[in-house]
C-alpha cells in the first residue's frame, strides 16, 4: 500500500491553532492570577498568527489533501478568517466581563481556541469524517464553556440541556452518515456526490439518510423546530460565552450545510429545497413571533438568531451561486452585528449586575446619549434597515430568493421581518422615550467601550460601502 | 457635484451638535447657506430642464450586486430637489430661533440636516436600491425628530407608531423594488422608464404594483395608515412644517409618480390609486373639521392633499398630471407657510388649541397676514395659486371615466370641508373675541415671519403669474410623470365652466360650516364610531394580538422542559422523512403483496387487535393475556411459513413469559393513571409515526443486498457438513455453536440473578413479617 | 448467516428505542447519558455492517473516532452532570425547567 505524503503546507493555519493551543494550555499553569494576561495575550497572538497564515494561504482555487478529506478553497479561507477575527473581538470584549466573575482562567482561553480549531476543521472539511470531528471538536469545547462558571445554577442547567440536546442531534447526524456511507459506499464528499450523480443508486435511502443529517445540521444553526436550546442556552451561560455561541460557531454552521449540501449531496437538491423551505419559514415565523413576548434581552437575541439563521437558509435553498454568496454574506454580518448585540449585554454589564433584562435599556439616552445612538445603529441593522450592513445582507438574500422565482417565500419573509422589527423597534423606544429604571452610571472600561463603539461604527461603515465584502463572498463561490 | 450636493449634508449634520454648541441659536443661519446653495445650483438647470433634456450622473457604489449610485435630474426631481431645498432654507433659519436654547438644539439640527439629505437623495437618485436607502434614511430621522419631544407619553408612542408603519411599509416596498427589478431587467429606472410593457404584461406585475403601493401608501399616509401622520405631530414644528407637510410624506407621492411611466396606465392602477386617494382624501378633510388642536386640523389637511395627489396620479389624464404637479406646489407652499405660523402661535401664546385662540390681529398683525394670505390659497380663492390647482383638480376628476362619479362628489365634499379648514385657520385665530391667552403675543423675530412669508407671498404671485411656474418646472415635472409632452395651460380664468361652480359651491357651503363650525365639530366628535372605525384600532389591535400570539407560542414551545425539545426533534424529523419520502415515492419499496393468502391476514389483524388492547386495558391481567395472545398469534405465523421449530420456540418461550408475567403482576396493586388522556394521545401518535418510519425503513433495508444472502449456503451445506435436515438446529449447534453457548450463557446468568432477587425479596418480606 | 439487512434492522431498532429512551425518561438524567451512547452505538453497528458488506475499511475507521469522540462527550456529559447536581442537590430531568419562555 503506497502512502501518499499529504501536503501539510494547506494545513498550516489548524496546526498553528492545535499548538498554540497546547502551549497555551502548558503556559497557562505556569502563571498565578496577575500574569494571566500573558494567556490573553498569546490567545490573540493565535488569532493573529493563523489569520497571518491563512491570509497567505489564500488561492482562487480548490486544493485537496489529506488523501482527500481535507479542502482548501477560497470559501474556505474567508469563512476561516471570518471566525479570527469575530473570536477576537469576542476576546476584547469579554476580558473585563470574565475579570470581574473569577473567570478570567486560561480554560476560556484554551476552549475558545480549541472551538476555533473545531470550526476551522468542519471548515475545511471533505468528508464525513472530518465534518464530524471538527463539529464535535466545537460542541465539546461549547459544552464545556457554557458551564464554566461551576457555581452558577442556571448555566448548569443550560449546559446540561445543550449537552443533551447537541449530543442527540450530532447522533442523528451520524445516523444519517452512516446510512449514505452504505449507500454510496465512500466518507469523501467528492466520491459521494459522484455516486449520487451517477445515479445508480436508491434515492430513497439517500433521503432517509439526507433527512436524519439534515436535522443535525438544523439543530446546530439553531433553526425552528430545533431551536430549543438557542434561548436557553444563550439565556443561561454567561454573557461572554454567549457571545462566542451566538456568533462564529454559525459561521462555521454555514460551512457545514454548504459543504454537506452543496459539495456533497448537491445531486438531491430537489429533495432538500422543500425540507430548507419549511425550517426557512419556521425560523423566522417563529423567532420573530416568540421574540415580541421576550423581556430578557438575551433570550430577545436568542430568538433573533433563529429568525436570522432563517435568513440564512433561505440564501442556501436558492441553490445559486448568487444565494450561496448571500448566505455566506448574510453569516458573517450576523456574525457581527451578534458580537454588537452581546457587546451591549456586557458593556451595560458590571460586577454582580446582568444588564440582561429589557428594563435595564430605559432611558439610556439620558443616561449615555453616545451609547445608545450606538445601540440604535445596531437594532436598525439587525431590523434590516439601511444603511446599515443588515439590510444589504437581507437585500442579497431577497434578490437570491426571488431570483429563484420563490416571490411568495420572499413576501413571507418580509412580513415577518416586519414583525420582527417590532421588537427592536421597541428596544429604541425604550432607550430614547422612557425614563430610566436604573440611575447608576454605565462605567464600561475603556477597552470595551471602544470596542462596542468600534463594532457598531463597523455596522454602520460595512452598511456604507458593503461592496468589498459582497464581492468576496461572490468570489467565494465563482468556482 | 451631484455626489457633493446629496452628501454634504450628511457631513453638516455630523457637524451640526458641536457648531451648534459654539454658535446657539444663530447657527441657523449659516445651516440655511447649505440648502441655499442646493436651490441655487438645480435653479441653474432650470432652463435646459424645462426645454426637455434631462441629466445623469453615474458613480460607482456595489457593482456586485449593480447597485450605484446614480442620479437622474429630470422635471420631476427638480421640482421635488427645489421644493426640499427651497423649504429646507426657510426651516433652518426659522428652527435656529424656534429652538433657541433648547438642550438638545444640536442633535436637533444633526438630524434635520441628515433628514435634508436624505430626501434630496432620495428624490434624485435614479438606482431603486439607493432610492430605498435613502427612502429608509428619511424614516429613521424623521422617527428621531418626532420623538424629539419625548417628555409625553403620546409622543413616544406616536414616534413608535410612525416608524413601525412606515419602516414596514419599506420592507414591502423593498421587495417590490427587488422584483421589478428582476423583471424589467435593471435596478435603474432611467431603463426601467422605457419598459412598461415587460413589466405591465408580466406575471407579476400584480405583486410588484401592490408591494410598491403598500410602501408608498404607508409613507404618504393613505388610508387606511392615515393614521400615523396627526400623531406624529407632537414633533416641534419645523418638523411638522417640512417632514410632514412639504416633503417626507410626499416621497410616496413622488415614488408613485416617478414610476407612473413604468406601472401606471393600467386598470390596476386606476382604480386602486383612485378609490384608495379619494378615499384618503375624504377622511383627512372630515377629521380636519373634526379635530381642533392647531396641528391636527393642518395635519388632516394634508392628509387630505396626500390623497388628492395619489387619485390624481390614479386619473392619470394629462389634466390629472397637471393638476397634480400644480397641487403639489401650491400644498407645499401654503401649507409649509401655514404650519410656520401656527408653531409662531404656539410659541407666542402657549396654546395648541384652535378653540383657546381668537382675535390676535392686533398683537401678531404680520404674523395675521402671512398666515391669512395662505390660508386663502388653501381655500382655493380665485387670484391665489392654490385656487388654480383646485380647479385643475376638480377638472380632472371629471374628466375620469371609470370611476368618475365617485370620486367627483367625494372631491366636492373634501373641496367644501378643506374652505371650512382653511377658514378656520385662516380667521379663527386673528379675528373674532380676543381670548386670554397664558403669555402676551407679539409678532416673532424675523427668522420666524421670513418663511411663512416668503411662501405665502409665492402662493399669491405664482397665482397671478401662474406661467412662471409653468414654464420653468411644472412643464418638465408633467413630462416626467407622464413620459410625454403635457400641456398645462395654467391660468387664472378659464371662463364659466363646471369646476368654477363647484370651486363656488364649496366656498359657500364651506363657509356655512366654517360659521356653525363648533356645533358641526361636536357633532362629528359625538359620532365615537369613527373613532371606532379608524385603523388606528386595527394597529392596537395587530399589535396585541401579537403579543398574545406571542406568548402563546413561548408557551407551548419553550416551556423549559427537556422531554419536549426531544419530542418536538423527534416529532419534526419523522414528520420530515414520511413528508419528503411519501410525496416523493409514493410507492411501497420492494413489497409485493401477491403472496399473501385469508389466513395470514386473518393472524395478522388478531395480532394488532390484541396488540391495541394490551395496550389500552386497565386489567393486568388483561394486558398480559392480550400480550400472550400476539406472541402466540407471531407463532402460528412462523409455522404458516414454514418454520415450525421456530414457532415451537416462540410457543414455549411465550407461555413461559406470560406465566412469569402473571406469576409477579398479580401481587402488584391495580394499574394507576399516571397520565393524562392528551399525553397518551400524544404520545400514541409518536409510537405510531416512529413504528411507521422504521417499518418503512426496514423495509428499505431489505431493498439493500450487497452479497448473495448466506442462507444458500446453510442450504446447502446442512446435510454434507453436519448431517442434519433441521437447518435452523444445525445452524444453532454446528454452525453457531459458540453463539448458542454464549445466549445459554446470558439466560443462565440472567435466571441466577432473577432467583437471588426473588430470594432476597422473600427474605424482606420474613423480616418484615417477624416484628 | 445474517444478512446485511438484519444489521440495520438491529441498528434502526436500537436507535429508536434510544430516542425513545430519551424522552420517556423523567427521572434520571444518567439515563439519558445512556440513551446517547446507545444511539451512538447503534451508528457504529451500521458502519461496521455497511463497511464489512462493502469491503470498505474507512467505515470502520470511522467508528474507532466516534468510539473516542463518544468517551470524550460522556466525560464532558458526566462533568456537566456533576457540576449541576452540586448546584441543585438534584438530577432529575424534570427538574431542570428553570430556562424557559
Amino acid at each position: 500500500m503506497n502512502f501518499e505524503m499529504p501536503n501539510f503546507a494547506l494545513a498550516m493555519p489548524e496546526m498553528f491553532v492545535l499548538g498554540m493551543a497546547c502551549l497555551i494550555l502548558l503556559v497557562d499553569l505556569f502563571l498565578n492570577e496577575r500574569s494571566r494576561v500573558v494567556t490573553y495575550l498569546l490567545s490573540q497572538a493565535t488569532l493573529v498568527g493563523a489569520f497571518i497564515l491563512t491570509l497567505s494561504l489564500y488561492t482562487p482555487v480548490r486544493e485537496l489533501t489529506f488523501s482527500g478529506t481535507f479542502v482548501l478553497d477560497p470559501m474556505a479561507s474567508v469563512l476561516k478568517m471570518a471566525v479570527y477575527a469575530v473570536v477576537f473581538v469576542m476576546f476584547l470584549y469579554t476580558r473585563s466581563y470574565l475579570q470581574a466573575r473569577q473567570m478570567f482562567t486560561g480554560e476560556f482561553y484554551t476552549l475558545a481556541l480549541f472551538g476555533v480549531l473545531g470550526m476551522m476543521v468542519m471548515i475545511s472539511a471533505h468528508s464525513f469524517l472530518t465534518l464530524y470531528l471538527g463539529l464535535e471538536l466545537l460542541s465539546l469545547s461549547m459544552y464545556a464553556m457554557v458551564a464554566l462558571q461551576r457555581d452558577n445554577r442556571v448555566a448548569s442547567e443550560a449546559a446540561m440541556k445543550y449537552f443533551l440536546l447537541g449530543a442527540m442531534a450530532s447522533a442523528m447526524l451520524l445516523y444519517g452518515m452512516s446510512m449514505l456511507y452504505g449507500v454510496t459506499g465512500s466518507l469523501d464528499l467528492g466520491e459521494i456526490s459522484r455516486a449520487i450523480d451517477e445515479g445508480e443508486i436508491e434515492r430513497m435511502l439517500l433521503v432517509f439518510g439526507l433527512v436524519f443529517m439534515l436535522v443535525g445540521v438544523a439543530f446546530k444553526l439553531g433553526a425552528v423546530p430545533f431551536h430549543m436550546w438557542v434561548p436557553d442556552v444563550y439565556h443561561g451561560a454567561p454573557t461572554a460565552v454567549t457571545q462566542f455561541i451566538s456568533t462564529a460557531p454559525k459561521i462555521a454552521a454555514f460551512a457545514l450545510l454548504i459543504r454537506l449540501l452543496v459539495d456533497g449531496l448537491g445531486g438531491l437538491q430537489s429533495e432538500w429545497h422543500d425540507i430548507l423551505v419549511l425550517l426557512a419559514i419556521l425560523s423566522i415565523s417563529v423567532g420573530n413571533i416568540i421574540a415580541i413576548a421576550q423581556t430578557n434581552i438575551k433570550r430577545m437575541l436568542a430568538y433573533s438568531g433563529i429568525a436570522h439563521a432563517g435568513f440564512l437558509i433561505l440564501g442556501v435553498l436558492s441553490g445559486t451561486a448568487e444565494g450561496y454568496a448571500a448566505g455566506m454574506f448574510y453569516v458573517i454580518v450576523y456574525a457581527v452585528m451578534g458580537l454588537a448585540g452581546f457587546g451591549m449585554v456586557l458593556l451595560m454589564s458590571r460586577a454582580g449586575f446582568e444588564a440582561d433584562s429589557l428594563e435595564d435599556y430605559k432611558g439610556l439616552n439620558q443616561r449615555n446619549p453616545w451609547f445608545a445612538l450606538m445601540v440604535l445603529f445596531i437594532m436598525f441593522s439587525m431590523a434590516g434597515v439601511p444603511p446599515f450592513i443588515g439590510f444589504w445582507a437581507k437585500l442579497a438574500v431577497l434578490q437570491a430568493v426571488v431570483a429563484s422565482g420563490l416571490i411568495w417565500l420572499a413576501v413571507l419573509a418580509v412580513i415577518f421581518s416586519v414583525i420582527g422589527a417590532f421588537y427592536y423597534l421597541r428596544v429604541i423606544k425604550l432607550m430614547y422615550f422612557d425614563a430610566p429604571a436604573d440611575e447608576a452610571r454605565i462605567e464600561p472600561g475603556r477597552e470595551l467601550a471602544a470596542v462596542f463603539s468600534g463594532n457598531a461604527l463597523v455596522i454602520l461603515a460595512m452598511g456604507l460601502f458593503p461592496g468589498a465584502l459582497m464581492a468576496i463572498c461572490i468570489q467565494a463561490f465563482a468556482l | 457635484m451631484m455626489l457633493t450636493a446629496v452628501f454634504a449634508g450628511f457631513v453638516l449634520a455630523a457637524l451640526a451638535p458641536w457648531l451648534t454648541a459654539r454658535l446657539g441659536g444663530r447657527v441657523g443661519w449659516l445651516f440655511a447657506l447649505l440648502p441655499a446653495a442646493i436651490f441655487v445650483w438645480l435653479a441653474g438647470y432650470i432652463p435646459a430642464i424645462a426645454a426637455g433634456e434631462s441629466f445623469y450622473y453615474h458613480y460607482p457604489w456595489i457593482p456586485g450586486l449593480d447597485i450605484n449610485l446614480t442620479f437622474l435630474l429630470d422635471g420631476l426631481s427638480l421640482l421635488f430637489g427645489l421644493l426640499i431645498s427651497g423649504i429646507g432654507t426657510f426651516i433652518m433659519i426659522y428652527a435656529g430661533k424656534y429652538l433657541d436654547g433648547h438642550q438638545y438644539q444640536g442633535r436637533f439640527f444633526l438630524f434635520l440636516l441628515a433628514f435634508m439629505a436624505s430626501m434630496l437623495g432620495l428624490v434624485l437618485s435614479s438606482n431603486l436600491i439607493a432610492l430605498f436607502v435613502f427612502w429608509e434614511l428619511t424614516s429613521i430621522t424623521s422617527y428621531m425628530l418626532i420623538g424629539f419631544n419625548h417628555e409625553d407619553e403620546k409622543s413616544r408612542k406616536s414616534a413608535q407608531q410612525g416608524l413601525y408603519v412606515t419602516v414596514g411599509g419599506g420592507l414591502a416596498l423593498m421587495t417590490g423594488l427587488v422584483t421589478l427589478a428582476m423583471v424589467g431587467g435593471s435596478y435603474e429606472l432611467v431603463e426601467l422608464l422605457g419598459s412598461s410593457e415587460v413589466v405591465q404584461e408580466h406575471a407579476l406585475y400584480l405583486p410588484i404594483l401592490l408591494l410598491i403601493l403598500l410602501g408608498t401608501f404607508t409613507k404618504s399616509a393613505q388610508v387606511p395608515f392615515h393614521f400615523w401622520l396627526p400623531n406624529a405631530m407632537a414633533a416641534p414644528t419645523p418638523v411638522s412644517a417640512y417632514l410632514h407637510s412639504a416633503t417626507m410624506v410626499k416621497a410616496g407621492v413622488y415614488l408613485m409618480a416617478r414610476l407612473h411611466p413604468t406601472l401606471g396606465g393600467t386598470d390596476t392602477w386606476m382604480i386602486v390609486l383612485g378609490l384608495f386617494g379619494a378615499a384618503t382624501m375624504f377622511t383627512g378633510s372630515l377629521m380636519a373639521i373634526r379635530s381642533s388642536g392647531l396641528k391636527s386640523v393642518l395635519a388632516y389637511s394634508t392628509v387630505m392633499a396626500l390623497g388628492t395627489l395619489t387619485m390624481l396620479l390614479g386619473v392619470g389624464t394629462p389634466t390629472a398630471i397637471a393638476a397634480a404637479v400644480t397641487f403639489l406646489l401650491a400644498h407645499s407652499l401654503y401649507k409649509g407657510a401655514l404650519f410656520m405660523t401656527a408653531g409662531n402661535i404656539t410659541h407666542e401664546t402657549g396654546h395648541k388649541d384652535f378653540r383657546d385662540v381668537g382675535g390676535l390681529r392686533r398683537e401678531m398683525p404680520v404674523s395675521t397676514l402671512f398666515g391669512g394670505l395662505a390660508a386663502l390659497s388653501l381655500a382655493g380663492i380665485l387670484p391665489f395659486f392654490g385656487f388654480i390647482g383646485k380647479e385643475l383638480m376638480f377638472e380632472a376628476v371629471l374628466e375620469a371615466n371609470t370611476i368618475g362619479t365617485l370620486i367627483t362628489l367625494l372631491a366636492l365634499a373634501s373641496g367644501i370641508m378643506t374652505v371650512a379648514a382653511a377658514a378656520i385657520v385662516g380667521l379663527r385665530p386673528w379675528f373674532g373675541v380676543r381670548k386670554p391667552t397664558k403669555h402676551t403675543p407679539h409678532d416673532p423675530p424675523l427668522a420666524q415671519l421670513l418663511g411663512p412669508g416668503v411662501l405665502a407671498s409665492l402662493g399669491l404671485l405664482l397665482g397671478l403669474l401662474p406661467f412662471i411656474a409653468e414654464r420653468s418646472v411644472l412643464s418638465a415635472a408633467a413630462l416626467a410623470i407622464a413620459g410625454e409632452p403635457v400641456e398645462l395651460k395654467l391660468s387664472l380664468w378659464h371662463g364659466f365652466n363646471l369646476p368654477l361652480l363647484m370651486s363656488a359651491i364649496s366656498l359657500l357651503v364651506g363657509l356655512t360650516i366654517y360659521w356653525k363650525w363648533d356645533t358641526v365639530r361636536e357633532l362629528l366628535q359625538a359620532r365615537r364610531f369613527i373613532d371606532t372605525l379608524g385603523a388606528e384600532r386595527g394597529y392596537d389591535a395587530i399589535m396585541r394580538a401579537l403579543v398574545v400570539v406571542s406568548e402563546w407560542q413561548t408557551r407551548v414551545l419553550q416551556n423549559g422542559h427537556l422531554r419536549y425539545y426531544i419530542l418536538t426533534t423527534v416529532m419534526t424529523l419523522f414528520a420530515l422523512l414520511a413528508y419528503t419520502i411519501l410525496t416523493r415515492y409514493p410507492v411501497w419499496p420492494g413489497v409485493d403483496f401477491s403472496g399473501i393468502e385469508l389466513q395470514h391476514l386473518v393472524i395478522a389483524v388478531l395480532i394488532v387487535l390484541a396488540a391495541l388492547v394490551a395496550v389500552s386495558t386497565h386489567s393486568r391481567l388483561g394486558a398480559v393475556a392480550t400480550l400472550g395472545a400476539v406472541g402466540f398469534g407471531v407463532a402460528l405465523m412462523y409455522v404458516m411459513f414454514s418454520a415450525p421449530d421456530v414457532g415451537i420456540t416462540q410457543v414455549l418461550v411465550e407461555t413461559l413469559t406470560v406465566i412469569l408475567l402473571v406469576l409477579v403482576l398479580f401481587r402488584l396493586p391495580g394499574f394507576l393513571d399516571l397520565t393524562e388522556h392528551s399525553t397518551r394521545l400524544r404520545d400514541a401518535i409518536v409510537a405510531v409515526l416512529m413504528g411507521g418510519v422504521f417499518t418503512l425503513l426496514l423495509l428499505m433495508a431489505i431493498d439493500v443486498q450487497f452479497f448473495p444472502s448466506i442462507s444458500e449456503y446453510f442450504i446447502e451445506h446442512s446435510y454434507p457438513s453436519a448431517h442434519g435436515r433441521n437447518i435452523v438446529n444445525v445452524i444453532l449447534v454446528d454452525f453457531r455453536t459458540l453463539d448458542t453457548l454464549g445466549e445459554i450463557f446470558v439466560l443462565a446468568l440472567a435466571a441466577v440473578g432473577v432467583y437471588a432477587m426473588i430470594k432476597l425479596r422473600a427474605e424482606d418480606r420474613k423480616e418484615g413479617d417477624r416484628p | 448467516m445474517i444478512a446485511l439487512s438484519d444489521y440495520l434492522t438491529v441498528a434502526a431498532i436500537l436507535f429508536g428505542l434510544s430516542v425513545v429512551g430519551m424522552f420517556i425518561n423523567r427521572k434520571n438524567i444518567i439515563v439519558l447519558l445512556m440513551c446517547i451512547e446507545m444511539m451512538l452505538l447503534a451508528v457504529n453497528i451500521n458502519f461496521i455492517a455497511f463497511s464489512h458488506y462493502l469491503g470498505d475499511v474507512t467505515g470502520q475507521i470511522f467508528v474507532f473516532f466516534i468510539l473516542t469522540v463518544a468517551a470524550a462527550e460522556a466525560a464532558i456529559g458526566l462533568a456537566i452532570l456533576v457540576v449541576l447536581f452540586r448546584n441543585r442537590g438534584t438530577i432529575n430531568v424534570t427538574d431542570m425547567d428553570t430556562l424557559k419562555g
